[in-house]
Parts: structure tokens; sequence; C-alpha cells
């Protein structure tokens, strides 16, 4: 996904081209529900902040700025939602059901022999800024850079946040048995 | 117990951040400490627990329900051919360029301002007068041979005017884009020649100074073209690129002869 491939497909979108528009999303669509997925924990949400992602996107895209890269942009569009879903199903969801959720034994994902299931769930034990660069660093494959031009935070931060966060989800596999 | 700087390095290294002379430190502070060889191992069966993670696919309905939600702009066309032609009466003789190859004739006069979305969609229609076209030769032909498509792009040169004349062949939909405002060059007609087939590029839009046509199959056409007065670019060469689904496969520029 070249950054001038994307300007070309978005000035073509700006002017109707619907075959523009499907290229764009078949380039994103699968990164961006990833993303989704990893940050909000289950499928149908990832489904839905995808389809709220490129619905924004392909809305906004007279206010998309060509100096800055697109999956940049729509990146932090789908961090965003993420967390705004998120704290919508933190609405719906009783104190009784966290303390469930929370009370998975950590032998539980070894029984289960479920690791995808124990490093995802590790993940959404993290608050939702450590979360997201682990996210955007392990699953989006970004650079520090890029992360911060996502994020609108200093490199320094990204850093930091993503050093921790790595310490806490050591620690959390370590006492689950999956480490 | 490891300090921050060591930390860091490690982190940095697994994620690939790290300069050349930091990657030397790192490889010191390893050979020197089994402390930091622990760490560093623990950090990257955590990177190759993430990479052994299935990527998920998403719901196979989710792109069309997303594609059907997009609004979209209504596309802003110069003419959809060959309706353009519909409307029209072709030209009767008097037109030099490319004598008894022309037969579907439509041109039209846009006037000396420079071309804008909204010029060319109220375009009215006008004769051009002979002399305001051109003889060919005097400038770049480019010969395009690429996958999927081979043919000719030539630029003629004369006083009064320039006309691209473009010889393609392509199996598949190519579209290409002349960028005619940083040439300081304005449409003033296009032809076609009639095949018989009844068979025309599928569109020729004009948008922000920029021309695009997009093709498919065999065809051979001509676009007129005038340097605009408002310009301050006359004689600048042409950029023209051509694209194929969505990725730029060719790029060049038409220049006349000096």
């Amino acid at each position: 996904m070249s950054n001038s491939r994307d300007q070309a497909l978005i000035e073509r979108c700006k002017r109707g081209d619907r075959r523009a528009l499907e290229q764009l999303l078949g380039d994103y669509e699968r990164p961006v529900y990833n993303a989704a997925y990893r940050i909000v924990g289950n499928p149908d949400d990832a489904a839905d902040v995808t389809q709220v992602v490129f619905l924004k996107a392909f809305e906004q895209l007279d206010q998309y700025k060509p100096e800055f890269k697109f999956f940049s942009w729509i990146y932090r569009i789908a961090i965003n939602e993420s967390i705004n879903q998120i704290k919508r199903n933190r609405n719906h969801v009783s104190l009784d059901d966290r303390e469930i959720s929370n009370v998975r034994g950590p032998d539980d994902f070894v029984r289960a022999g479920d690791i995808s299931r124990g490093i995802q769930e590790s993940l959404m034990g993290l608050q939702e800024d450590y979360r997201t660069v682990v996210v955007l660093r392990h699953f989006s494959e970004c650079s520090y850079r890029q992360i911060s031009e996502i994020l609108h935070i200093p490199e320094k931060t990204v850093k930091s946040r993503l050093y921790s966060a790595r310490q806490l989800m050591k620690q959390k596999l370590k006492g689950s048995g999956i480490f | 117990m490891l300090n921050q700087r060591i930390i860091e390095l490690i982190n940095a290294g697994i994620d690939g951040e790290l300069g050349s002379e930091e990657q030397k430190e790192l490889e010191a502070v390893l050979d020197s400490s089994p402390e930091a060889v622990t760490f560093r191992l623990e950090l990257l069966g955590l990177d190759n627990a993430f990479r052994n993670l299935p990527e998920l696919d998403p719901p196979p309905a989710l792109a069309s329900t997303i594609l059907d939600q997009v609004q979209l702009p209504d596309r802003q066309k110069l003419f959809k051919l060959p309706g353009f032609f519909a409307g029209l009466t072709p030209v009767a003789g008097g037109l030099a360029f490319a004598a008894g190859l022309l037969l579907a004739v439509g041109f039209y006069e846009t006037g000396s301002r420079k071309l804008t979305q909204q010029d060319t969609v109220n375009m009215v229609g006008t004769m051009v007068a002979s002399d305001q076209v051109t003889a060919p030769g005097q400038g770049d032909r480019l010969m395009l041979d690429l996958d999927g498509m081979s043919g000719t792009v030539s630029l003629n040169v004369s006083k009064n005017g320039r006309a691209i004349e473009f010889d393609l062949d392509s199996s598949q939909l190519i579209e290409i884009e002349l960028d005619l405002e940083k040439a300081g060059l304005i449409v003033i007609g296009f032809a076609q020649d009639d095949r018989g087939d009844g068979s025309f590029i599928d569109t020729l839009e004009l948008l922000g100074g920029t021309m695009r046509v997009v093709n498919q199959g065999k065809h051979h056409f001509v676009v007129f073209l005038r340097q605009s007065p408002d310009s301050e670019n006359h004689g600048k060469d042409i950029r023209i690129g051509i694209s194929h689904d969505g990725e730029r496969v060719y790029e060049d520029t038409l220049g006349a002869w000096r």
C-alpha cells in the first residue's frame, strides 16, 4: 500500500469513482478489521467499528490532507472508534459481568490450549492507551514514528507505553502459564 | 537489575529501531549480562507469540455493506461516450488533422478561461476552425509496450495548437492522465477514428486541469488543445501517467521538439 497509490485512489474517490473506493476498501479493510478486533476484543464489535471507520473516512475524504499518509489517517479513525466502542460496551456491562470475566484463572488458558485467546485476553487486560500501542506495533507493524503520527503523541511516549505494556503482558502470560 | 538504558536498547532492538551505534552498544551489553540476555529472550518470545497469532478474515459481507452505504459525489464527466456523439452533427470536412481518419468528430470551444470542474460541466460545444488544429509532427511520440497494453501517444504541435494522438490497444481497463494545466493547455476538441464497430473510449473527463481518459480495447483518437492565454506555463511539457487497477504503471512527458 504505497502512499502515491493511496493518493491517486483518493483523488478518484473524490471525483466519484466507485472502483477507486472499492480498491481503497480492499487495501485497508482487513488491516483495519484486525486492528479493531485486537483492541475491542470481539469480532462483531470489530466489524461494527470497521464499518464506521470506512463510512467516516469516505464521508470526510475532503478533510483528508495529502501531506499525511492515508494509512495513518484511517488507523487514527480506527483507534478512536475502537476506543469509543469499548466505552459503549462498558456502559452496557454490569459490574457482575466484569467480575466474572476477571476471575478467569491462569490455568484456564492452558487447559483450553488456546494461546491465541490467552494473548488476546492479556491484551484486553491492558489499559487502552497501552493496548493501542501494542496493537499498532505488533499487529499493524507500525514503527515508533508511525505510531506517534497516528496517536498524535511523542515517540518518547510511544516507547514508554510500549515497554510498560510488554512488561505487564509478560507478567500476565507468565502467571497464566502460557509464557 | 537492568537499568533503564538497557531495557530501552533491548526493546528498541526487538522493534528494529536501533541505529548502528546503538546496535553495537546492545551487543556489548548482551555479551556481558546474562540478565539482559534472559530479558531479551522473554521479549522475543512475546514478539513471536504476537507474530504467530492468526490474522482474522473480516466477515464476507462487510465490504459490500460498507460500499452500499457510501455516498460518493456524482462523477463529473466532460462527456460520456458514445452519448456525446449522439448529440453532435459530424463536422463536414475542413479539419486538416489526419484527414480521412477521423469520422466521428466533436469539437467545442472552451473560451480563454482556465478550465474548472464547473466549466467543463456546463461546456457548450462550438466548432473549431481548421487553422486552430494542427498538422502532424513536431512533438514527442511515446511507444508503449506495457503489460496488457501497447500503442503510441504522439504530440503534434503547430503555431496555433497542439493535438495528442492516441493509438491504443489494451486488453484491460487503463486510465491515462494528462496534466494540461501545468503545460498551460486547454482542450478544444476531440475526435475518434470510427472503426465501424461502434465502440468508443469509455470516458474522457477534465477535472482541475487534468484530463483523464479511460480506455479498454483498440482505439484511435485525438485530443485537440490550445494554449491558455491566462497561463504562464506556455511551452512546458505535458506530464502523462498511465494507471491500471489504481497502480501507476507508466509515467513520462510529452514535449515539443525544440
